[in-house]
């Protein structure tokens, strides 16, 4: 017998024995909480990444429950297959709204990581692989959201039983923190990252992303949690610099400010990805929380105060930054060297939960932006020295019995009209410099593992930056961006 | 024969039965024989008990405090007063039974019939297969759907050693037990069963075992106060069997689901 024939006969016993250890593996195996906490996924959660009652417990008290795992990984695959209205780009010839729609396709891996450290210390982390561009370009990793909590837990009346938290937070993106499935980071529709979809709303708001990009900055936070009642947050977003840039590993890469200018700003923008986030960027949240019988009720509001520096497009690599010891040659012309975003939010959400058979929520949002756009205004990019952007949400999910859901949300989008910010532009511009959008996202889900969903997604625009028909003024329609997406989501 | 002795197997059970796997098809081929049929040899599955240290009985009492105000705390509520009803309240509940409760849990993370130690592929195909499950009958469904166990106590419970569960159960005790509450519901029929049982249903009266005032004592719960909606969610476990308690499901074989209303809905209210 040949060393080879033994070698083809190894390598078939490994793989063999390999298939069979990971169909075997039990179904506990799924990601890092499960396995700390022994938890199915359903304790915490109604359907990932909505969290229940006890989701937030767990959360507001960093992780800490359960004994921590000597190999604290787990994995998040999400696939799937997309359809637009029409898949004709209009303003150029040829051209495709969506090039990879129609076709199968990974859209994202994501590496979970963390959990409990020490009975106080936790974390959340996810290392997400990813197609850039789009969905056309190569694949790229990034540091996804992530975060390191360290709490402590307290009796507010000083003796008995503790029955409060306080907590505090390291994190790369704004209202990933919060425990509450109104906010920006954790709201229907967006669960579901699907790579390709038509053209979109060209406005969203500084706490949505719009600005600055999630897992491009860096959070410091205080809350605490006063007797499952009043959750109140204090938090500080700036630039990553020196060994909390890991919180933003890779994202320079293949996330782009984009706003108000060009997007191609960032690829252009060389080095660690530091932001041009201003120095001080204070958030807040207050929260009310009640629990009766099922229900578990929230009401609350949360803000932003935030500074940019002019844009990383006009920024020339390896020039000193602006702001920070002189500016940058030709960077600014005159006036305010900041633009500033004021956002203030209000949401709600109110879950029933009797595990069996249903399990219902509802939840909404409202965020109200000022920005102020002097720098921009001076350089004459964009038509007015401030604008409002206002972001309305609702949505309502239903589950029977943790396996057959459907989701239905509504959103509107309405702002000051900026010719130059908004501008008419091929590939999803506005004609009429009109952020206003209204769109409605339905879903229907088949769960028939807990850490498997199965999705049906589809996204209606009845207006799309300020127009229905030639939206952009390039002969696009909104309802061709329509987008349907069928979908499987499975952590393991 | 395999698919028995493998799901009961723990994961160290696994790795190596996987690399006996690998290994046999190595050593088939070397010997350029057919591989023997049978299935390689495993650690038996299966609790290993062993006696607490004494240190372990020393440290149990601030162990359970500890767990019980950052973990417990979370679904059972501030000393032991749960808000929703998918929980019990735990506070003035028997220490005994509570000690039994929390070893059951801790053994299903052995049990064979706990979903957790299916493969994810049979769990999946038992799921798409089970006709009963597509059509919504949970509650009558096999005993791998005792899902509020398995979902949150049997990790709990996981990790506990003896003395802690022993501890536990005495914190819990020692809290007081919440005043009865006022609950919806046939409380007339309630007290009825209660008290004096259902001889055309062959129930004998609840207060036999549980106590004139639902009180409990030693393996017998306290029922006083207790959440309406879980005592009836609990009585269909137990009617159907997912929640073994032999005794009382001959019991209430006959009882339905008014019953079951009635008589949770007259414990909620008692002191």
């Amino acid at each position: 017998m040949t060393l080879n024939r033994v070698a083809r006969w190894l390598a078939f016993g490994l793989a063999t024995g390999a298939a069979w250890f990971v169909l075997s593996a039990p179904a506990q195996a799924v990601p890092v909480f499960a396995r700390q906490t022994g938890h199915g996924c359903q304790a915490c959660h109604t359907s990932p990444p909505e969290l229940t009652a006890y989701g937030r417990e767990f959360k507001l008290n960093g992780y800490t429950f359960g004994e921590a795992q000597p190999f604290p990984v787990a994995i998040g695959v999400m696939a799937s297959i997309e359809y637009v209205g029409d898949n004709t780009d209009h303003s150029t010839p040829g051209a495709k709204v969506c090039p990879d729609c129609n076709e199968a396709h990974i859209d994202q891996g994501s590496i979970y990581f963390g959990g409990k450290i020490t009975e106080n210390i936790g974390m959340f982390g996810q290392w997400t692989f990813a197609q850039t561009g789009g969905g056309s370009g190569p694949w790229a990793s990034a540091e996804d959201n992530t975060e390191v909590r360290w709490v402590h837990r307290f009796s507010s009346m000083g003796n008995g039983e503790n029955d409060s938290v306080v907590g505090l937070m390291v994190n790369n993106n704004i209202t990933m923190q919060d425990v509450w499935n109104a906010v920006p980071a954790w709201q229907f529709p967006g669960w579901f990252a699907n790579s390709q979809s038509g053209f979109g709303p060209v406005a969203s708001t500084f706490l949505d992303d719009g600005v600055v990009g999630g897992q491009r900055l860096i959070g410091f936070g205080a809350y605490v949690w006063w007797k499952k009642t009043i959750y109140a947050e204090l938090s500080e977003y700036q630039k990553p610099w020196g060994s909390f840039s890991w919180f933003v590993n890779g994202s320079g890469n293949n996330q782009c400010p984009g706003n108000p200018s060009t997007p191609s700003g960032c690829t252009a923008f060389a080095g660690n990805p530091s932001d041009v986030l201003d120095h001080w960027n204070p958030y807040y949240r207050l929260a009310y929380s009640h629990d009766w019988d099922y229900n578990s009720i929230e009401a609350g509001i949360f803000g932003i105060s935030a500074k940019t520096y002019w844009d990383a497009a006009y920024w020339t690599p390896g020039a000193a930054e602006p702001g920070f010891g002189g500016n940058a040659p030709g960077v600014f012309t005159s006036g305010n060297s900041t633009s500033k975003y004021n956002d203030f939010a209000i949401d709600w959400q109110y879950q029933y939960n009797r595990n069996e058979p249903w399990v219902f929520t509802a939840a909404g949002s409202w965020i109200h932006e000022n920005a102020s756009l002097s720098p921009w205004f001076q350089n004459g990019l964009v038509s007015n020295s401030s604008d409002t952007l206002k972001e309305f949400k609702i949505r309502g999910t239903l589950y029977y019995h943790r396996m057959y859901g459907a989701s239905l949300s509504f959103t509107n989008l309405t702002g000051t009209t900026d010719a130059l910010r908004y501008a008419q532009g091929s590939g999803g511009g506005s004609a009429s410099g009109s952020p206003a959008s209204n769109y409605w996202d339905i879903e229907l889900d088949y769960v028939p593992l807990q850490n498997m969903k199965f999705l049906l997604h589809y996204t209606d625009y009845t207006k799309l930056n300020g127009g229905a028909g030639n939206f952009d003024g390039f002969g696009n329609n909104s309802t061709g961006q329509n987008t349907l997406v069928a979908g499987i989501w499975w952590d393991f | 024969m395999e698919t028995n002795m493998t799901r009961n197997a723990p994961w160290a059970a696994r790795i190596l039965t996987g690399f006996a796997l690998a290994l046999m098809a190595t050593f088939a081929a070397a010997e350029d024989a057919a591989a023997p049929a049978a299935a390689p040899a495993a650690a038996p599955a299966g609790p290993t008990e062993l006696a607490p240290s004494p240190l372990a009985i020393k440290l149990a009492p601030e162990r359970a405090h500890l767990l019980a105000g950052k973990w417990c705390q979370a679904c059972h509520g501030h000393n032991g007063v749960s808000v929703a009803p998918t929980f019990p309240i735990l506070a003035g509940q028997s220490s005994e039974y509570l000690a039994l409760q929390l070893k059951y849990f801790h053994n299903l993370n052995q049990d064979d019939r706990a979903v957790t130690h299916e493969s994810m592929f049979e769990q999946w195909i038992l799921n798409v297969t089970d006709l009963r499950k597509v059509l919504g009958y949970r509650y009558e469904d096999a005993p791998r759907n005792e899902d509020r166990a398995w979902d949150f106590m049997k990790g709990v419970a996981r990790d506990l050693d003896s003395p802690t569960m022993q501890a536990l159960g005495d914190y819990y005790a020692k809290l007081p037990a919440p005043p009865g509450r006022p609950a919806k519901g046939d409380l007339e029929r309630g007290k009825t069963l209660f008290a004096e049982g259902d001889a055309s249903k062959g129930l004998l009266a609840c207060a036999m075992c549980h106590g004139p005032d639902a009180h409990g004592q030693g393996p017998i719960p306290r029922l006083a106060g207790q959440h309406a909606d879980y005592v009836f969610v609990q009585l269909k476990f137990i009617q159907s069997g997912i929640r073994a308690v032999d005794q009382m499901q001959a019991l209430i074989a006959n009882l339905n689901d008014a019953d079951f209303k009635a008589v949770a809905a007259y414990v909620q209210t008692l002191d």
